[in-house]
């Protein structure tokens, strides 16, 4: 127990007291209080339902989001944000806020992601395979290289060359018209029918985005399964609370609901 | 005659000698510069300052900055200045209603601004079928770029060069008519040298705001280097990866606009007649 | 001579105009926004009337029947504004020289030196406007104004800036100018003693009309209307009743009194104005009583004098009146106190009868 929990007993009563003199965890006051989550733009929408359905196993535990890309997470999260728990979608940003000397005990991975093409509905480009995103004329977006999404997308390219030739990462990126700085970006673009064609992440694909997009899989050959790490943070104020928070992620019924937003359980 | 226009410039109001008002004026001023000081201190210890300068991504990025910033400029000037001047002579029914439509641009988030730009010139835009018909694509190009900084810089200069236009007595235009002037060269020879500061400064302002444009172009632009990557872009993708190139590009961003922000003041104040009847 | 008739609506105001005058100095004459200025603008071609003419020396210069719409640069009307609008950022040889533009460099400069030269500005030929005093504004503007050599100058309100001292001196150097020019001028006031000062032919406004249009006297000393009496400040404005006319003589009754004026073709009973200018009514000296045969004599005393420096203001009530006064006198100070006035409680004043102008009601 901290030094806080102490402070916390003295002053606030009998009931934590017993509860901290209970010789066994498992018995220990369920969790409670706020907790701070910093997660992965891309987790925006099965995190919200986590909250929710979190708050049937631990009702007194109240979960604060924020959402950003996993680099500038990590940022504020060296300059000191106060933060229980840090979802990052990929295993770099992690490592480095490890090296930090941010992060609590070893990471665990939660959940993994595939990439996936889309097309507008009305498919402009006329593209129905992986093979086609050669075609010439494309308008094509990725995101940048600098970009976790990007990377993975770029890695695939180079993964196909195999089949379609050494040149076919090349011919692909000639018809790139943009490098997005999120894959959000990528969305808009495709969604709006400016892009022929884009490479996004699966989870990103709703259902409401599937009434205007088409998706077309990537073969599992060359697809990247990116790996979310999640971990507490050393400064955790709530521990107990970022323990409760991520044994629920990687419990049966967390992930069930990661699954029913596009990704792929660890345990798959 | 004495300018009674000065008169006054050595009042000094009794309330602002109070510590009250000092001490948040100061604190004000501190807020507004320190952030800036800041990144001023990460960069200059870095002793890699001048390659990273020469890095192509940093240079190609200046380059497209350079482009569109001036093109808008150059847009923005050439129209705005006549809606300008027809904004300051012309009160009607309808005025009140455009001068503030013509602030939105302004104040709406450019993330907005630029999925409005979208609706407009993409290709399911309402102007996309005629773009289409004549061959004109416009998302993902420089054009997409200089449009998305003209849509949000240019309200900026017609407001400043609407007040300079309006601080011409419209009896000097007269008088240059009954002196054998047209209109257009009553304009050049009488109203715009008198709103000149005005339209300067409107002009540096609308170029750094330009400049300084990220959340329309990343929407309406997209973002490739050497085409439609500038330099606020720039910065965005390098803090994914380098912070020292994203600090070096912002220190660049701050030290340019400011440098032209400020000559134009100073020369704007040079440059005031005052009235002098 | 100048030739003008217009109708133009502005908002609620609709100028209804029409006058002609001889060349020289011509005043526009009436209230604030009566339509003067309106006026000039419409000659000067920055505003186009709804209908109407502008004639200047036989040739028109709009004319809304054929079209005829001259633009301001084309009329050869120089425009004296209202503050002058001299360019503030121009020197004052500059301003000068604005006009000439079109002429070559040598010429130019050659025409600019002979304007600073006969306007005296020679040594403010570099000043910038605001460094110039009211005066030299003023000539500068004309200088301008008279450097494209116009047929006509138009000057709005010329000396509404200006301090009252300035004024009569300015008044003054305006007159001269417009006869070593031999130019025609038309100036927008609403200041009695420019059109006194200046007005050859005055033109009366109000309410966007022309009420009274002739030369300085007819307008000051025989007003067309009780309104133009009010205007050209006649001071007393008697309401008579026309008693009875004989062949040479017509009869007022004003309330106990009776006045002989000239006779006019008015039948008994017509209500009329009497008018008579302040300065006009004559006190009578008891020792020179006999002296002419004299008419329209009243007695009374004065009830209020308000000196001025060279002039003072009398107020007389008439023996037997309730009025808080009837008659305003205005006489120079030497008269009132060689007639010792401050001690003389009661007077006789005579209305003489080429002076009483009278108006119908």
């Amino acid at each position: 127990m901290t030094g806080q929990g102490r402070v916390s007993t003295v002053l606030f009563g009998m009931i934590l007291l017993m509860g901290m003199a209970s010789p066994a965890g498992t018995t220990a006051s369920p969790p409670s209080g706020e907790v701070v989550v910093l997660a992965a733009a891309s987790l925006t929408d099965a995190f919200t339902d986590m909250a929710m359905g979190l708050r049937d196993a631990h009702p007194r535990l109240r979960i604060v989001y924020n959402f950003a890309g996993s680099q500038t997470l990590r940022t504020q999260l060296e300059q000191g944000a106060a933060a229980d728990v840090f979802a990052s979608a990929n295993a770099e940003q992690m490592q480095r806020a490890l090296e930090s000397g941010l992060i609590q005990g070893s990471p665990r991975a939660f959940v993994r992601n595939t990439l996936l093409i889309i097309v507008p509905r009305a498919n402009p480009g006329q593209v129905t395979s992986f093979e086609d995103l050669a075609k010439e004329g494309l308008k094509l977006t990725l995101a940048g290289p600098q970009v976790p999404a990007g990377r993975y997308s770029r890695e695939v390219l180079q993964a196909a060359q195999a089949d379609y030739g050494t040149d076919f990462a090349a011919r692909v990126q000639r018809n790139l018209v943009s490098e997005e700085t999120s894959v959000k970006q990528i969305l808009v673009k495709v969604l709006f029918g400016e892009a022929d064609v884009g490479i996004v992440y699966a989870s990103d694909v709703s259902e409401n985005i599937l009434r205007e997009v088409s998706p077309i899989p990537i073969p599992d050959a060359y697809n990247r399964l990116a790996s979310y790490p999640i971990a507490a943070t050393q400064a955790a104020r709530n521990p107990t609370g970022a323990a409760a928070f991520i044994r629920f992620v990687l419990s049966p019924t967390g992930q069930a609901i990661l699954k029913a937003h596009g990704f792929i359980p660890v345990t798959e | 005659m004495p300018n009674h226009g000065r008169r006054h410039s050595r009042f000094w109001p009794l309330a602002g000698r109070s510590i009250f008002w000092r001490l948040p004026a100061l604190l004000a001023v501190t807020f507004l510069t320190l952030p800036l000081l800041a990144i001023f201190l990460k960069v200059l210890p870095q002793s890699h300052l001048w390659r990273t300068l020469q890095e192509p991504f940093v240079t190609q990025a200046l380059r497209t900055s350079l482009i569109t910033s001036l093109s808008s400029l150059v847009l923005t000037v050439a129209f705005g200045t006549p809606l300008a001047y027809a904004l300051a002579r012309r009160r009607g029914p309808g005025t009140t209603l455009f001068d503030t439509l013509l602030d939105l641009p302004m104040v709406l988030p450019p993330t907005v601004a630029g999925v409005a730009l979208l609706m407009t010139f993409g290709r399911r835009g309402l102007l996309g079928p005629w773009l289409d018909a004549m061959g004109i694509q416009v998302v993902f190009t420089t054009t997409a770029v200089i449009l998305a900084q003209s849509f949000v810089s240019m309200p900026l200069y017609v407001r400043s060069a609407q007040a300079g236009f309006r601080g011409v007595d419209p009896e000097l235009e007269r008088v240059a008519y009954t002196l054998g002037y047209s209109g257009a060269r009553t304009f050049f020879r009488v109203t715009v040298p008198l709103a000149f500061p005005a339209l300067l400064s409107g002009a540096v302002m609308a170029w750094a705001r330009a400049l300084g444009e990220f959340g329309a172009t990343i929407m309406f632009a997209g973002n490739l280097t050497g085409r439609t990557q500038t330099m606020p872009l720039a910065i965005y993708i390098a803090m994914e990866s380098d912070l020292t190139t994203a600090l070096v590009l912002a220190t660049l961003l701050i030290i340019v606009p400011f440098g032209c922000l400020f000559a134009t003041r100073f020369f704007a104040r040079r440059r005031s007649y005052g009235t002098y009847a | 001579m100048l030739d003008v008739a217009l109708r133009k609506k502005l908002g609620d105001f609709q100028l209804d105009a029409a006058f002609a005058a001889p060349d020289g100095l011509i005043t526009l004459f009436g209230p604030s926004g009566s339509g003067k200025s309106l006026t000039l603008q419409t000659v000067a071609g920055t505003i186009e009337p709804d209908e109407g003419h502008i004639r200047l020396d036989g040739q028109s210069i709009f004319d809304s029947s054929s079209g005829l719409n001259l633009p301001a640069q084309k009329r050869r009307v120089g425009y004296v504004p209202q503050h002058y609008a001299l360019f503030p950022h121009l020197d004052v040889a500059d301003n000068i020289g604005f006009g000439l533009a079109r002429l070559p460099r040598r010429a130019r400069q050659q025409r600019i030196a002979e304007l600073l030269r006969n306007f005296d500005l020679e040594a403010l030929a570099e000043r910038r406007p605001r460094q110039l005093s009211g005066g030299q504004q003023q000539r500068v503007a004309l200088a301008r104004a008279l450097a494209v050599q116009p047929d006509l100058l138009l000057l709005d309100e010329p000396f509404a800036a200006l301090d009252a001292a300035l004024r009569g001196a300015l008044r003054q150097e305006l007159a001269q100018v417009q006869k070593r020019w031999n130019i025609s001028m038309l100036i927008v006031t609403h200041d009695l003693s420019d059109v006194f000062a200046l007005g050859q032919r005055v033109i009366v406004y109000d309410n966007g009309r022309v009420i009274q249009q002739g030369t300085r006297d007819e307008v000051f000393f025989r007003p067309m209307s009780r309104r133009v009496a009010e205007f050209v400040q006649t001071g007393n404005i008697l309401p008579a009743v026309v008693d009875r006319v004989d062949d040479k003589t017509m009869w007022l009754r004003w309330f106990g009194h009776l006045l002989a004026t000239d006779a006019q073709p008015l039948a008994a009973g017509t209500p009329v104005y009497a008018c008579i200018r302040p300065t006009q009514i004559l006190i009578v000296r008891p020792d020179r009583f006999a002296a002419r045969e004299r008419q329209n004599l009243l007695s009374g005393s004065i009830v209020h004098t308000d000196m001025q420096a060279e002039t003072y203001t009398l107020h007389l009530r008439l023996d037997n009146s309730e009025a808080a006064y009837d008659l305003e006198i205005v006489l120079p100070g030497y008269v009132y106190h060689r007639l010792a006035l401050q001690s003389t409680p009661n007077l006789v004043v005579e209305l003489s009868r080429q002076h009483l102008h009278v108006i119908p009601r």
